[in-house]
């Protein structure tokens, strides 16, 4: 892979741009069925985080991504290979191997993809000993005919593709972390599984309170959707889940339509954030649906948003003002490339265009923070 | 434990409901936010909702109808309902006695969702539970959390009490797999691409040769119900795709797949390839189909028609260039109307104040899958 300095970069993309109308060539297997015929302004839109870890060469996930993109790669390979340098980064505590593990110490990934013109998807949940989970998924959508694999079928399914499966694989400060956890909830030993579930998640926000924890990275994840200039969408989501999630607990992240969703001839819809509102409410599927009849990216996230607020009634998760006490963000682009970043409270998102990667703040449905 | 009904006092109980429904009781813990009124009960379900009964006198609708009308909470009568087919050995595509998969072994998946309470919760890929759909219902009343899978869900059910067996497969369901393994083990393929399409094509040959019921290969019960209060809930569990990947989950404990339930619209379930819902959220789009004034019927032929319209590879298309595989929809919505849509031509069953019918669905395409 050749280092690409910030000249390189623009002088890369402003290329691609010209020569994605000419050389397009059938980058997946099966040639895709649509083309969206237009000249499409690339685009590579992910969660924060997608602005921030670094491979080698200094690359982040969305500038990398589209470099790849321009350069003609397939969409889901740039975001695959964009994300995979998130999910490899052992700085940071809420995607891939590195990510915070679960009540029992444990790794489990969680990964989903979408490819837009191929209509093809792949997920895998819970899945243990492997860093870069995103690939895994890719590998499901291309080698098989489902859709999720999950636990140890889905280690044996990586494991047969090739992908080395490591025992115990833990990140030292994840260790830490999970010891520290570990000793605040464990000495109450809680019979009634109701209690047990809100001690764990009172000491782990508590947790982030004292600034032990990245508040990012307890629902940490990454999201990262992507179009070419030839209109081809595709999208990746991928996360250790929840912190000290109950073993075997799924998030939103590798359900098509609650994480993430790709409609090839609509647009792209991804998400962080609390999981089980997007496994509820299909917000991923509810925002491509919209924009399907024609809303905007922003407006189409803003309806998934209100649904979300609308279908949250149980009193442990709302704020002292009526409204949900947990943060959940939304990253969307349709097929003009036209883009947004969302959230229930003020954060930021990742986006990368030709003018190179910028981190923006999302728009916010409420002012304020979710534990006002 | 439930009384034994006969058919008499069914009837008897049903109208008596009826009245008594009008006097409301919170069944579930925190009241409905919402209250449809005076809404003539209905259990809807696949067709084995109105076929097996595991030695008793009642169906899984039966069962279902009779509790709700009595006053029973709808996601309990559903479950109870539900539970009949789990357990009984004679269905090989649910629960207990389900086909297993590639390495002989059952999981199940399954996924409930309360309208009213609007809570959820699913299980993928448990071993050694007989009825995975009672396992779903405590993933909703005892977690924050909506999906757990695997181990991590066997450890979870036991925790909460229920027997975890080593095996549950009936002699029924390992013969067949034993036959199944014969068939496919020489190949030795390297390529999973190639596996996949060769156990594909073993499983077609033993449905044509009589084996398997074609009914059962991609089996699984959906069953959805209405009270007179309006509270709408639904329930889906399965053992999944006969003879699976390891670890393959369908459509069956994804919220917005297999099932999806909005107590202000109505539900949608699905039986049949749980591909084509894990990629189009077809019960989702139902309901919103719906939300924004749809007819069951014609909501569920919307989603079919996104199915067709996104089923672009070769190998899933018949030689009309149609899907080659079934899907079915069991829908309701909150005035009680309902309806049982399928790609092709096939039975749903339902159950109302007239007793439990199985009846033909509608259907998108006339023929079969595999013209």
């Amino acid at each position: 892979m050749p280092k690409l300095n910030r000249r390189d970069f623009v002088r890369t993309t402003t290329a691609a741009g010209v020569a994605a109308a000419t050389a397009a060539k059938p980058l997946f297997g099966q040639a895709p069925t649509m083309m969206t015929p237009k000249s499409v302004k690339p685009c590579v839109v992910a969660s924060s985080n997608g602005n921030r870890s670094k491979d080698a060469d200094g690359v982040t996930c969305v500038a990398k991504a589209f470099k790849m993109m321009s350069e003609g790669a397939d969409v889901l390979d740039a975001l695959v290979a964009g994300v995979s340098i998130v999910e490899l980064d052992p700085n940071q505590s809420g995607v891939g191997w590195s990510g915070l593990p679960n009540a029992d110490g444990v790794v489990q990934l969680d990964a989903s993809c979408m490819h837009g013109p191929k209509k093809r998807a792949g997920a895998v949940a819970a899945i243990e000993g492997v860093r870069a989970p995103a690939r895994v998924a890719q590998l499901v959508a291309e080698e098989t005919d489902h859709h999720l694999l999950v636990g140890k079928g889905a280690q044996d399914f990586a494991r047969a593709m090739g992908i080395k499966i490591e025992e115990g694989l833990i990140n030292e400060n994840a260790r830490k972390q999970w010891l520290e956890w570990k000793r605040r909830t464990d000495p109450l030993h809680y019979l009634d599984p109701k209690k047990r579930a809100q001690a764990w998640y009172d000491a782990g926000i508590q947790m982030v309170r004292e600034g032990l924890i990245d508040g990012e990275h307890f629902w940490g994840t990454i999201n990262c959707d992507g179009v070419n200039a030839k209109g081809e969408i595709c999208g990746v989501t991928t996360t250790s889940g929840l912190a000290w999630k109950i073993a075997g607990r799924a998030g939103d992240s590798p359900i098509l339509g609650a994480g993430l969703y790709v409609d090839g001839d609509v647009g792209a819809a991804g998400s962080t954030g609390r999981g089980e509102a997007n496994l509820y409410n299909l917000s991923s599927f509810l925002i491509v649906e919209e924009m399907r009849r024609g809303a905007h990216p922003k407006d189409a996230a803003m309806t998934a948003l209100t649904r979300v607020a609308k279908n949250t009634i149980e009193k442990r998760l709302l704020n002292a003002k009526g409204q949900p006490n947990f943060g959940l963000n939304f990253y969307v682009l349709n097929a003009k490339g036209e883009y947004a970043g969302a959230a229930l409270y003020e954060g930021t998102y990742a986006v990368c265009t030709e003018n190179g990667p910028q981190t923006l703040p999302v728009e916010p449905l409420y002012q304020g923070r979710p534990t006002d | 434990m439930p009384n034994k009904l006969n058919r008499r006092t069914f009837v008897k109980t049903t109208t008596a409901a009826v009245t008594a429904a009008a006097m409301p009781r919170t069944v579930f813990g925190q009241a409905p936010a919402v209250m449809t009124k005076g809404v003539k009960p209905l259990v809807i379900a696949s067709s084995n909702g109105h076929k097996f009964k595991n030695g008793g006198t009642q169906t899984c609708v039966e069962k279902a109808f009779s509790m709700i009308t009595s006053g029973s909470d709808v996601l309990d009568a559903l479950i109870a309902g539900v539970n009949i087919v789990e357990l009984d050995p004679l269905d090989d595509s649910v629960g207990y006695g389900g086909l297993p998969n590639a390495n002989g072994i059952v999981q199940l998946d399954s996924c409930c969702m309360h309208g009213p309470t609007r809570r959820a919760g699913g299980v993928a890929e448990i071993e050694g539970v007989r009825t995975p759909s009672k396992v779903a219902q405590l993933v909703m009343n005892e977690t924050d959390h909506h999906l757990l899978v695997g181990k991590g869900a066997q450890d979870f059910a036991r925790g909460m009490g229920f027997t975890i067996e080593d095996d549950l497969n009936t002699e029924n369901s390992r013969k067949k797999w034993l036959e199944w393994r014969r068939r496919t083990d020489p190949l030795h393929y390297l390529s999973p691409k190639e596996r996949q399409s060769a156990y594909h094509t073993v499983a077609m040959d033993m449905i044509a040769e009589g084996w398997i019921d074609r009914d059962h290969y991609y089996g699984t019960i959906n069953c959805d119900g209405i009270n007179a209060k309006g509270e709408i809930c639904g329930v889906t569990t399965t053992s999944g795709l006969s003879w699976k990947i390891p670890g393959r989950a369908g459509d069956s404990p994804i919220l917005g797949a297999g099932l999806y339930v909005d107590n202000e619209v109505g539900a949608a379930g699905s039986t049949g390839r749980g591909e084509a819902n894990l990629f189009n959220l077809c019960s989702f789009l139902i309901v919103e189909e719906m939300r924004r004034g749809a007819h069951p019927k014609d909501a569920a032929l919307t989603a079919l028609k996104r199915v067709a319209k996104n089923t672009v590879e070769k190998r899933l298309l018949n030689s009309r260039g149609r899907p080659n595989f079934g899907l079915n929809f069991y829908v309701l919505n909150a005035k009680g109307e309902h309806a049982g849509v399928a790609m092709y031509e096939s039975t749903y069953c339902f159950c109302n104040e007239n007793g439990g019918q199985v009846v033909k669905t509608d259907a998108l395409f006339e023929g079969q899958a595999t013209d």
